[in-house]
């Protein structure tokens, strides 16, 4: 008999069945798996959420500025090239016109007008509607030539000159409006915040049957302020905070006993939004809507644990990012000067827990938010 | 039901979508041969099981790439076989070898003895042999690989496996002629 094909044939044939643990151990194998396939579907689907808001964020930036940059340009060539919102025909008398080089000279220096396009007689173009004005006759103003000119944007009363008839109330009201559209603005801003650490355990804090209690906490952060307004409604403002303390306090129960904890952060913060002015006039007060992104650069984080402080800086992400939605108000204070207030909410977009050996980040997947008073002082530098 | 009653093909497709039932049917219908086979190269039942448990997860994890070019056991098998060395290499005692040659045993004593012993005591003599031994009889004797795929698989000479080969086979003859049939 040939062995080989002896032990071949008494192997194959066995019908010695395995343990039942085998099967089991496979099935509880193919489980896990199972279950590890899921949550990792669940968090490549969470990366791709997370990476589309990023992209939206980025985008929402990017149109702000570039809507931002185009209007400005637009509104600054229309005030200062074309002057579409003050062109104006005024009736020259005929003592000037026989001056003509000494009118052209003390308009533009009196008006600080910049361009003076032309003088010619009324007569010789039929202009439909002329301004009328209190002064000489219908008939004595038809016969006299007129000036045609652009004035440079000034936001406030125009100085007419003697040589011009006298601009009536309701001229000067509404040129003075349209005069308070474009410029640049710095100052300092401070938050005062109600300020929560967005995750699974502090939510679970609010429910009166849970073990945990989230407390109401509050942080603060102060900076500078910089904006432009560009055209009648439209803005661009930045805020730069070197200090932004973001904190949250819970009470758990922990080892049989109750203890009080706190942890809080300090971000250097950075701010980017586009306001939208409901009114076109700086008085006597603009109110606004502005929407806009932030992102804050961690510099330290420490918990309080019943008096005790750790750092926790290594267990979190060096970097938050989010968008923030609000209404401010600003009250003029002399020419340049103005104050503000406002509210801002502000929700974090991006998991700022790195993990750590005992808990994986996306268990403990955790955003920043806050409702933040604000106060401001800004100056107009233009 | 047992997988004779369904078609291979419909079990094959089960176990593709990670269908538990199906799962369950090919496992019990290859288990004992695998597990026979898994005893020859482990030589000792746990870790036969565990060569067992991990390659119908492998089978499971990569039943995809079962493209039906082949029997479908003989790819399980290939998938089994290949467990059992990377456990073997992994205890790493698969470079102990026999060095003494046995005496050859006589062909009557072996005949007479075949006919009385079973799985289980052949399993004993198999589980005596050093690893390596163990590893190169059965790639040759029971999965049919040549000395030339043996060497390459394993990193060794021809020469080697040749050698270990009937080494193995002898010292079982003599380990089953000696028994007290």
């Amino acid at each position: 008999m040939d062995f080989i094909k002896w032990y071949k044939h008494i192997i194959e044939s066995s019908e010695e069945e395995p343990p039942a643990k085998v099967w089991q151990e496979i099935e509880n194998e193919l489980d896990v798996d199972a279950v590890w396939v899921d949550i990792e579907k669940n968090l490549s689907g969470g990366v791709r959420k997370r990476m589309m808001v990023m992209m939206t964020a980025a985008a929402t930036v990017l149109l702000i500025i570039s809507v931002g940059t185009l209007l400005f340009l637009n509104l600054r060539d229309q005030d200062f090239v074309r002057g579409p919102l003050y062109t104006e025909r005024f009736p020259v008398s005929p003592e000037l016109l026989k001056r003509e080089p000494a009118i052209q000279t003390s308009l533009s220096t009196a008006l600080d007008f910049p361009v003076i396009r032309e003088i010619h007689p009324m007569t010789e173009e039929k202009d439909p509607q002329p301004a009328v004005h209190p002064g000489p006759a219908l008939e004595d103003l038809q016969s006299m030539p007129y000036l045609e000119y652009k004035p440079v944007v000034k936001e406030r009363d125009l100085p007419v000159p003697d040589l011009l008839f006298p601009l009536t109330g309701e001229e000067k009201v509404s040129k003075q409006t349209i005069f308070s559209s474009s410029g640049y603005y710095a100052g300092l801003s401070g938050h005062l915040a109600n300020t929560w650490l967005v995750n699974n355990k502090t939510m679970q804090g609010l429910r009166p049957d849970e073990f945990t209690t989230s407390l109401p906490s509050f942080g603060y952060s102060t900076g500078l302020v910089a904006g432009i307004t560009t055209g009648k409604r439209f803005g661009i403002e930045a805020e730069v905070h070197l200090i932004s303390f973001k904190k949250q306090n819970y009470n758990e129960y922990l080892h049989g006993k109750y203890i009080s904890n706190s942890m809080q952060f300090n971000y250097f913060s950075l701010s980017l939004s586009g306001k939208w002015y409901f009114t076109d006039s700086e008085k006597p007060g603009r109110h606004s809507a502005l929407l806009g992104t932030y992102t804050g650069i961690l510099r330290n984080a420490i918990q309080n644990i019943n008096g005790e402080s750790i750092s926790l800086s290594n267990d979190f992400n060096s970097g938050d990012f989010g968008i923030i939605a609000g209404y401010e108000y600003h009250h003029p204070v002399g020419n340049s000067l103005s104050i503000g207030t406002g509210f801002q909410a502000r929700v974090g977009l991006n998991n700022i827990f790195a993990g750590n050996d005992l808990i994986p980040d996306y268990l403990n997947s955790t955003r920043n938010a806050s409702l933040n008073l604000k106060l401001s002082v800004r100056y107009n530098l233009k | 039901m047992t997988i004779k009653d369904i078609s291979e093909e419909s079990i094959l497709s089960g176990c593709k979508k990670n269908d538990r039932r199906s799962q369950e049917l090919l496992y019990r219908h290859f288990a004992k041969k695998m597990y026979a086979i898994s005893m020859g190269y482990a030589g000792e039942r746990p870790l036969a099981q565990d060569i067992l448990q991990e390659s119908f997860i492998k089978v499971f994890k990569n039943i995809g790439q079962y493209k039906n070019d082949g029997s479908l056991e003989g790819w399980i098998r290939k998938i089994v076989t290949n467990t059992a060395i990377d456990h073997i290499r992994n205890r790493k005692r698969a470079d102990n070898y026999l060095e003494a040659e046995p005496n050859d045993p006589g062909l009557h004593t072996h005949n007479q003895a075949l006919k009385m012993i079973g799985f289980n005591e052949i399993m004993e003599h198999v589980g005596r042999l050093p690893e390596g031994a163990r590893l190169i009889f059965n790639l040759h004797a029971l999965d049919g690989y040549t000395h030339r795929e043996i060497a390459h698989k394993l990193e060794i000479t021809e020469g080697t496996s040749k050698s270990q080969f009937n080494r193995a086979r002898k010292l079982l003859i003599n380990f089953i002629g000696n028994m007290n049939l």
